[in-house]
């Protein structure tokens, strides 16, 4: 009897207990668990104990975890002592991070959007001492990007907080494949004789040819024309009509100018615009019976699982088309980027690097010092190619002091697919501190070594391939570096020509429009009213309810403000621009 | 003397009704869910005080500028609430008029004589409740999606106007919504008629037998009856949760072709905290519906008093 009333009463005493538990601890006790082994790591120094740097990477998606025993992640724990492991996070996580003030050792963001809460809040620390000890190749190799840095991403304090990767002041001499713009079906753009795409009009019709022939894919299922996702926001109506074009956004979404140029026009409200142009392409698909029904109500996923039984003809990249290309490395099948409208998708110049997937350290890391080691590591010659092309001796050679790729690793990269990546060689470009065709002093030779020629030929796969001959080029690239020199197609450095070392580095170097607080609250509701409108008007049923729709959504743009949103972001532009002496 | 004997027994009276051995035992087995609502319902209206400053995540409050009532000001003007609250109301009332359905499946049910599939199709019914909305949504993506199970049949049997784009439909979107709801939910909201209904005295049925009476007759003038009372309980509970129409069946749900009749209220601070990142405003709006919720609440308690001369809470 004494027994079971003591039962009774230790019953609600262990829930009681566990409730307390579990609403006080939250998430955070992985989060603990992790770091005490951190420390406790770290605390015995021996070089065979690895710290963990834990990478904050605002890009859901990474393949970079499953990953870690291979060579490249080998050689980084040899030479630094670290193990990276990608913490992925979406704006909202990202929020909630920034809001619980505990973040992974590394954070990968965007400065200009970012910088103000990260640093008055406290959350990142300035890396100017550990510079000085632990960075000494950052301060070798990228000096102009420290000073950038610190002047421009400091929030006012001049101090170094951020460190942006791919750094590459000038373009590379070789055209590497082309992974954005028009990815089309080859092997059915082939048989319909590769006709020349000039607009989006070419496109869709060739892709509507394409349909006719191919109703249903190999196994009955029906094939679309084209596609898109809707969890990406206004993604789809933005960048897919770039190569048509040549207009593209830089710090917001909701302004976009030619490449080259500065004078901004508002996306949503002047007709020429890639949201517009795409309007019309998607629309025309609609009534033409090639856009895939679910594209209005499809999330990524669902997308991806289409483009990977082959049920979409063109997508807007080669890693927007799922797992298709890597499951018939065999046969050949499978999609490529083919030369289309205005604008080849290469030679960007970043002389600051990919500004927005900057490097920063947090406050809540327990091992500042490696994490400065690792940044040092991917700005170093050695640590850079490492992460492209593997270890030295294994994956490449020095021949009479030039390095020369294996011909093990050629054949390993043109076979492509799971073996490739399981390798690590430049499986995440973004963590790469130092742009591939960044060259090194030391050998004269581009840091990543799968951009020289012979590399290029060597290492394409039997999709490249087939599509480098049928344009008489020895591989993908070529194709497109044959129109760029005949001036038929345009690359984002063709307006340097004629331009000065000098001029280029001014020019490209113009601080980025930070947008206030309820610029951005504007922006956002903006970004999300064009998402709606234009489901509306892609689902115009003809001429004349399309011209309606757009009107409506031409009004209930400018309601919102967005001539003035582009007006403001002109007038900042202009500002920067001649702070900057242009 | 016999004063001070009836005051000591008093006072011992009132110390044994305080501190019984069944008192403590009780107020302990309450006390996890006391303190459970206190860390999950009163513990987060802290956060109120967000609504009252311009708060960006990562920098502390006390750097944050405090800006008053401009939050509550801002609510009174922006366009997008009206058709907010209008979803919101049009999805709730949905909602209570389909209040009956789980009564007359309950009743249903009861009548049902066959132990074995009766307890089948109460499981079967049931089962639903405990599928998260996520789950609900990609069943509902293959099944009404336009290569879906429905749609896939249908255009095999030739029927005219497939595919059908169910989860698109702009015109349908509260229908749809509400049949989902119904789907996940009618089992589970049985359970509670059920359960009065198996508390109904059993000799009254007898008696109704003796008179005569037949299963309609009985199931009109004495099951409906009794569960009455639970019912109008329960109705009336569901007015003062006018404005939380649910969030997650909405949230998973939602695309940009159904979204201007799909958001509500509890979807609207979510896409103004989380997505546009407007965290003091988007508490407002919460702060907003917390005090209609609650305001409603009483009203119902007085009509339900002054009607039925019960009140609820």
């Amino acid at each position: 009897m004494r027994k079971k009333a003591g039962f009774r009463l230790a019953l609600p005493a262990l829930l009681m207990m566990s409730m307390l538990v579990s609403a006080c601890s939250g998430g955070s006790g992985s989060t603990t668990a992790t770091n005490n082994e951190e420390g406790g790591k770290t605390a015995e120094g021996s070089s065979d104990q690895l710290t963990t740097l834990r990478v904050l990477v605002m890009e859901p998606g990474t393949t970079w975890n499953s990953h870690q025993d291979s060579d490249v992640m080998k050689e980084i724990a040899k030479k630094v002592g670290v193990k990276i492991e990608y913490v992925e996070a979406d704006e909202n996580k990202f929020n909630v991070l920034l809001a619980g003030g505990d973040l992974p050792d590394i954070v990968r963001a965007d400065p200009i959007k970012y910088q103000k809460q990260l640093i008055e809040g406290g959350l990142i620390v300035p890396m100017d001492d550990m510079l000085a000890e632990q960075g000494k190749d950052i301060t070798a190799n990228i000096p102009t990007v420290v000073d950038y840095s610190k002047k421009n991403w400091s929030n006012g304090t001049n101090k170094l907080y951020f460190l942006p990767p791919q750094v590459q002041p000038k373009p590379g001499k070789s055209v590497q494949p082309i992974t954005i713009g028009p990815t089309i079906r080859w092997d059915w753009y082939k048989e319909i004789g590769a006709p020349e795409i000039n607009t989006m009009d070419d496109l869709l019709s060739a892709v509507e040819q394409i349909v006719a022939k191919h109703p249903k894919t190999d196994d009955g299922k029906p094939v679309y024309g084209v596609s898109m996702w809707q969890d990406w926001g206004i993604w789809p109506y933005l960048i897919p009509p770039i190569t048509f074009t040549e207009v593209t956004g830089a710090t917001s979404d909701l302004t976009a100018a030619k490449v080259g140029t500065s004078d901004f026009i508002s996306v949503l409200t002047d007709e020429s615009s890639n949201f517009w142009t795409a309007m019309d392409f998607y629309n025309k698909a609609y009534r033409k019976g090639l856009l895939d029904p679910d594209s209005l109500t499809m999330k990524n996923n669902d997308y991806m699982a289409k483009a990977t039984s082959g049920q979409i003809v063109v997508g807007p990249a080669t890693w927007a088309m799922g797992d298709f290309n890597a499951q018939h490395t065999e046969d050949g099948k499978g999609y490529i980027v083919v030369p289309a409208g205005k604008l080849a998708w290469t030679g960007q110049v970043n002389p600051i690097g990919w500004s927005d997937k900057s490097y920063s350290i947090s406050k809540s890391s327990k091992n500042p010092k490696k994490a400065m080691e690792f940044l040092n590591y991917i700005y170093s010659y050695e640590g850079a190619r490492t992460m492209y092309n593997g270890i030295e001796g294994q994956h490449w050679k020095m021949e009479n002091g030039v390095p020369k790729l294996t011909p093990e690793t050629l054949a390993l990269k043109a076979k492509g697919g799971a073996d490739y990546e399981a390798s690590g060689l430049s499986l995440d470009r973004n963590i790469i501190g130092l742009g591939g065709d960044f060259v090194n002093p030391n050998d004269k030779q581009p840091i990543d070594l799968f951009t020289s020629e012979e590399a290029l030929e060597k290492a394409a796969t039997a999709l490249e391939k087939d599509f480098a001959q049928h344009y008489g080029a020895k591989y993908s690239g070529q194709v497109f570096q044959k129109q760029i020199e005949e001036g038929k197609l345009d690359t984002y450095t063709t307006w340097m020509n004629g331009l000065s070392d000098e001029e280029i580095l001014k020019s490209t170097t113009v601080p980025g429009v930070v947008l206030p607080e309820d610029r951005k609250k504007q922006e956002a509701s903006l970004k999300e009213l064009a998402a709606r409108e234009a489901a509306k008007i892609i689902l115009s049923k003809d001429d004349a309810s399309f011209a309606k729709a757009k009107q409506a959504a031409l009004d209930s743009f400018k309601k919102a403000g967005a001539d003035d949103f582009t007006q403001f972001y002109n007038g900042e532009v202009q500002r920067l621009r001649s702070e900057h002496g242009l | 003397m016999t004063f001070t004997y009836a005051a000591k027994k008093q006072a011992a009276d009132k110390k044994a009704k305080l501190f019984r051995k069944d008192g403590i035992k009780l107020l302990l087995m309450a006390l996890p869910f006391v303190i459970f609502t206190i860390a999950f319902s009163y513990v987060p209206l802290f956060g109120w005080i967000y609504a009252f400053f311009d708060y960006r995540p990562g920098i502390p409050l006390d750097q944050t500028p405090f800006i008053g009532l401009e939050n509550f000001r801002n609510l009174l003007v922006d366009p997008r609430m009206g058709p907010v609250l209008i979803n919101t109301l049009a999805l709730s009332l949905l909602s209570i008029l389909m209040a009956p359905i789980p009564l007359l499946f309950a009743i249903m049910l009861s009548e049902v004589k066959t132990e074995w599939f009766k307890r089948l199709v109460q499981t079967v019914s049931t089962l639903p409740n405990y599928i998260s909305w996520i789950i609900v949504f990609s069943l509902a993506f293959s099944m009404f999606s336009t290569e879906g199970a429905v749609n896939s049949i249908m255009m095999k049997l030739g029927i005219p106007g497939t595919p059908v784009d169910v989860l698109g439909n702009y015109d349908r979107v509260w229908t749809v919504q509400t049949l989902l709801l119904l789907w996940k939910s009618v089992g589970w909201s049985a359970i509670i008629y059920l359960a009065a209904i198996v508390g109904i005295d059993a000799e009254q049925y007898d008696a109704a037998k003796v008179d005569g009476a037949g299963r309609f007759r009985m199931i009109w003038h004495i099951t409906i009856p009794s569960i009455m009372p639970t019912f109008i309980v329960l109705l009336l509970l569901s007015v003062s949760n006018l404005l939380s129409a649910g969030f997650e069946q909405y949230l998973v749900f939602s695309n940009v072709m159904i979204a201007d009749r799909i958001e509500v209220l509890d979807l609207y601070v979510y896409r103004l905290g989380l997505v546009t990142g407007d965290y003091s405003y988007s508490t407002a709006v919460g702060i907003f519906k917390t005090v209609i919720s609650v305001l409603l609440l009483f009203t119902v308690n007085a009509l339900s008093k002054k009607v039925r001369g019960q009140s609820i809470i």
